[in-house]
């Protein structure tokens, strides 16, 4: 019963936000408000059920003295994060901010070299050496692409230039950065292409889904 | 130091009387600030005399100022001659005051300046100053010049005349200076050494008379003033301090309007001598002219319109107009939404299977084969990093993944880093236990929950994966299922299903997990949009497997053998990317023909009439 008016009420709010295709309109708008407020409300109850209740309420509560004891450290953070709302004991809650950023920075700034920085430059130079093109299928024209792609997007955010001294008519030479900036633009400009293409896929891709659950429900389709 | 004007008016006759007041740039020094009693041990014997005799005769000596009671009172044959110093016999005899007197008394030889309805008081010679017709600077009245016409100048005060080469001109205005900063200075009027002293001029002595008239109503209220207080040092509490504790106005000149604003609060409460800083800060003003700039027209009139700008202030908008129905756009939008539903629904209710089936890729059959080279029983970690407005997109990739899961009998540990993660995850695993598959909550499957902190609790749960200690169904301890029994450390885990809608999540799971474990087989299986952000990862090794979008769902299913839902979409997808394709290459069209045919028509309507 209760799955039967979920599906209902999934229905009407589809059909709420299809509305959209008229206007902006207050049936559109109330869809919108529902998914927010639900979307929040929801969100509050995982964060009391799965975060402050298990991990700070019941330990204070119920835990042995050691648990009580770690259980105190982030209610004294907690607590003068919550002095930050106060303009006159603002500044004890910069002791859990500072907490929080060196924290978090420390911990993503060591992935981010270690798991992006260092694995994507290493498998950037990697494509310099011939021998192993086809170490995942790929072709030796791609690994020439890869590397062409790299080099002059990297080239194409260098804002350096050379100015001829007489005003006239550069070199081949000199005019070899800008022209490899611009070819480096080009990959750029693809891959913003690549992205909006992927973007405006998966949209589709969440339209269709939508509109097969409506024709469910209507039982047009099985 | 400020004293009351009474005092300076003493102070500055005594200084001229001793004949010490003029130093060697014509100017005085500052008045003596010592208590009465000081100050008329100071002064000669005759002029004691004087005020003593004066006092006498008029019995209220603070009805007006000392000096010119002093010198009201004194007459010529009273005076002691022989203490004066020779240029002074004269001038003794007959005082600026006694002269004043004289001629009040005598009608027939009042002089023109004074008016003659208007009989002076006995001593009040403010207001006898009041009618008093201004001389200019320079010149001296017609009574004084009788006085030097007399007696003559007398050397000292001839002699620093000639000696002065500055200030002696400026001497006018150094007294109007001297009164007009008197409450916050200690300037005392100045003589100029070439004429009879500027501070009896009527121009430095009315403006004198006129502020005593407001100062001592108040002192006669009550309020004795500081100087003629006996043994008591003025330095103590200046006569200036103790005006500004009254709430009536104080040294107001009458009729200033630039100086009129008055302060409402203490200590400035009552005093009318400020200047009003807005007027001055906000209200922009004309610069000065630079001689020798040249301005423009063009720089007149910008800096015209700058100036109307500041002054203008800025000006309410007006109500928004309704917009008028665009029926061009609106018969679009309905347009490409009726051909987008329309390709949708053909698809899904004809299924035609017009649209092949898309090759799996490489990366797809890498994830394929890592799956399907799963031991019976094997722990895998899946993770549904993705909200449920991407959960039409990722929910059949999802349930094409753990479909495969379930068939090779592992072991599926849920868990998400976004709050909604934890239900989508649960609801695919309803999905697959309604169609039958091998996926018994506890026994084949474990939801962990939401895991906060982000990359920090990604690399906390990378370390202790026990963190994560309550089952979202039933809130017990989820290790102690079957389903999450052999995974102790994630090192056991046999691979990780990174299920993400956007690529920052994915590159944590990367970054933290998988630089921990880098033997985990991580598996990327996300939306079509981060594809583009994930391949790098999947080309540089740290993805053993990448499936993106609903043709990777697809393609996957297709490997699986068992077409499903992913399926159905991907065709109605497919169609309504071609009608999206069809729209974009109408569009722009349509507006290379607009833009031609508008450069054709404005080109013809540029061309001379002689050239059609």
């Amino acid at each position: 019963m209760i799955e039967t008016i979920g599906t209902w009420v999934a229905f009407g709010l589809t059909l709420l936000i299809f509305s959209v295709v008229i206007g902006d309109n207050p049936l559109y708008r109330l869809a919108l408000h529902v998914l927010i407020g639900v979307t929040l409300a929801y969100a509050l109850v995982v964060g009391w059920a799965s975060v402050l209740q298990p991990r700070l309420i019941a330990p204070l509560l119920t835990g042995s003295a050691v648990e009580r004891l770690v259980a105190f450290v982030p209610l004294v953070l907690g607590a003068l994060l919550l002095t930050k709302i106060s303009a006159r004991l603002g500044g004890l809650g910069h002791i859990a901010v500072a907490f929080l950023i060196g924290v978090g920075a420390a911990v993503a700034i060591g992935g981010a070299v270690l798991g992006t920085l260092l694995p994507q430059t290493g498998a950037a130079t990697a494509s310099l050496n011939p021998f192993p093109l086809d170490r995942r299928g790929g072709a030796a024209w791609v690994a020439f692409w890869a590397l062409i792609g790299t080099v002059t997007t990297l080239i194409a955010f260098t804002f350096v230039g050379r100015r001829t001294t007489d005003g006239g008519s550069s070199s081949v030479a000199q005019r070899l950065p800008s022209l490899a900036a611009q070819v480096g633009r080009l990959f750029l400009i693809v891959a913003f292409g690549a992205l909006y293409a992927g973007a405006l896929v998966a949209t589709i891709a969440v339209l269709a889904e939508r509109v097969a659950f409506v024709l469910r429900t209507l039982g047009v389709i099985s | 130091m400020y004293e009351p004007l009474s005092q300076q008016m003493e102070s500055a006759t005594s200084a001229v009387a001793e004949g010490n007041g003029s130093s060697g740039n014509g100017y005085m020094p500052e008045p003596a600030l010592a208590p009465p009693d000081d100050q008329d041990a100071a002064l000669p014997e005759w002029l004691a005399q004087i005020e003593r005799e004066a006092s006498e005769t008029t019995g209220k000596p603070e009805d007006s100022a000392p000096w010119a009671e002093g010198e009201a009172a004194a007459s010529p044959q009273e005076g002691t001659a022989a203490e004066l110093p020779p240029w002074l016999e004269g001038m003794a005899v007959v005082p600026v005051q006694a002269a004043i007197e004289e001629q009040v008394s005598e009608p027939p030889e009042r002089p023109e300046w004074l008016p003659a309805e208007e009989p002076l008081g006995e001593a009040d010679l403010s207001l006898a100053l009041e009618g008093t017709e201004v001389a200019p600077p320079g010149e001296m009245p017609a009574w004084l010049g009788e006085l030097i016409t007399q007696i003559g100048v007398p050397d000292m005060l001839a002699t620093p005349a000639e000696t002065a080469p500055e200030g002696a001109s400026e001497a006018g205005a150094s007294d109007e200076r001297a009164v007009e900063g008197a409450p916050e200075g200690d300037a005392a009027p100045e003589l100029p050494a070439a004429e009879a002293p500027a501070w009896l001029s009527p121009e430095a002595l009315s403006p004198w008379a006129e502020e005593a008239q407001g100062v001592l109503p108040a002192e006669s209220d009550g309020a004795e003033p500081a100087a003629a207080e006996p043994g008591v040092a003025q330095a103590e509490l200046p006569a200036w301090l103790q005006a500004m504790q009254a709430a009536g106005p104080i040294m107001a000149p009458p009729g200033d309007s630039a100086v009129s604003s008055e302060a409402d609060a203490r200590p400035l409460a009552g005093m009318r001598v400020i200047l009003p800083a807005e007027p001055i800060v906000a209200v922009p003003r004309l610069g000065a002219t630079v001689p020798g700039l040249v301005v423009t027209e063009e720089q007149a009139a910008q800096a015209e319109l700058l100036r109307s700008l500041l002054t203008a202030g800025p000006e309410p908008l007006p109500e928004p107009l309704p917009a008028p129905r665009n029926w061009r756009a609106w018969v679009e939008r309905w347009s490409v939404a009726l051909a987008l539903l329309a390709a949708i629904v053909a698809a899904l209710v004809l299924q035609p299977g017009l649209l092949p089936a898309p090759e799996a890729t490489a990366p797809t059959q890498s994830a394929y084969q890592i799956i399907q080279g799963l031991r019976p029983e094997s722990p895998v970690l899946v993770a549904f990093d993705y909200e449920t407005a991407s959960s039409g997109e990722l929910g059949p990739l999802a349930l094409a993944l753990l479909r495969h899961l379930a068939d090779r009998n592992a072991h599926v540990i849920a868990l998400s880093t976004r709050p909604m993660g934890p239900a989508l995850a649960q609801m695919a695993l309803d999905a697959l236990a309604v169609e039958g598959a091998n996926v018994r909550y506890g026994e084949q499957a474990v939801n962990l929950g939401y895991l906060p902190g982000g990359p920090v609790g990604l690399s906390a749960f990378a370390l202790n994966p026990a963190i994560l200690n309550r089952d979202y169904v039933d809130g017990g301890n989820p290790w102690a299922k079957p389903g999450a029994q052999g995974l102790v450390s994630l090192a056991q885990a046999q691979a990780l299903v990174v299920l993400s809608s956007d690529a920052l999540s994915l590159r944590d799971w990367v970054e933290q997990v998988g630089t921990a474990f880098p033997n985990l087989p991580i598996i990327a299986a996300t939306s079509a949009s981060v594809e583009p952000l994930a391949r790098p990862y999947y080309e540089s090794g740290q993805l053993k497997g990448l499936v993106a979008g609903l043709p990777g769902a697809d393609s996957y299913e297709t490997l699986t053998g068992k077409p499903a839902l992913a399926t159905h979409l991907r065709e109605a997808q497919g169609f309504a990317q071609g009608v999206a394709l069809l729209v974009l290459v109408i569009g722009a069209l349509a507006a290379l023909v607009r833009r031609i045919m508008d450069d054709r028509r404005r080109t013809t309507g540029d061309r001379p009439q002689g050239q059609h």
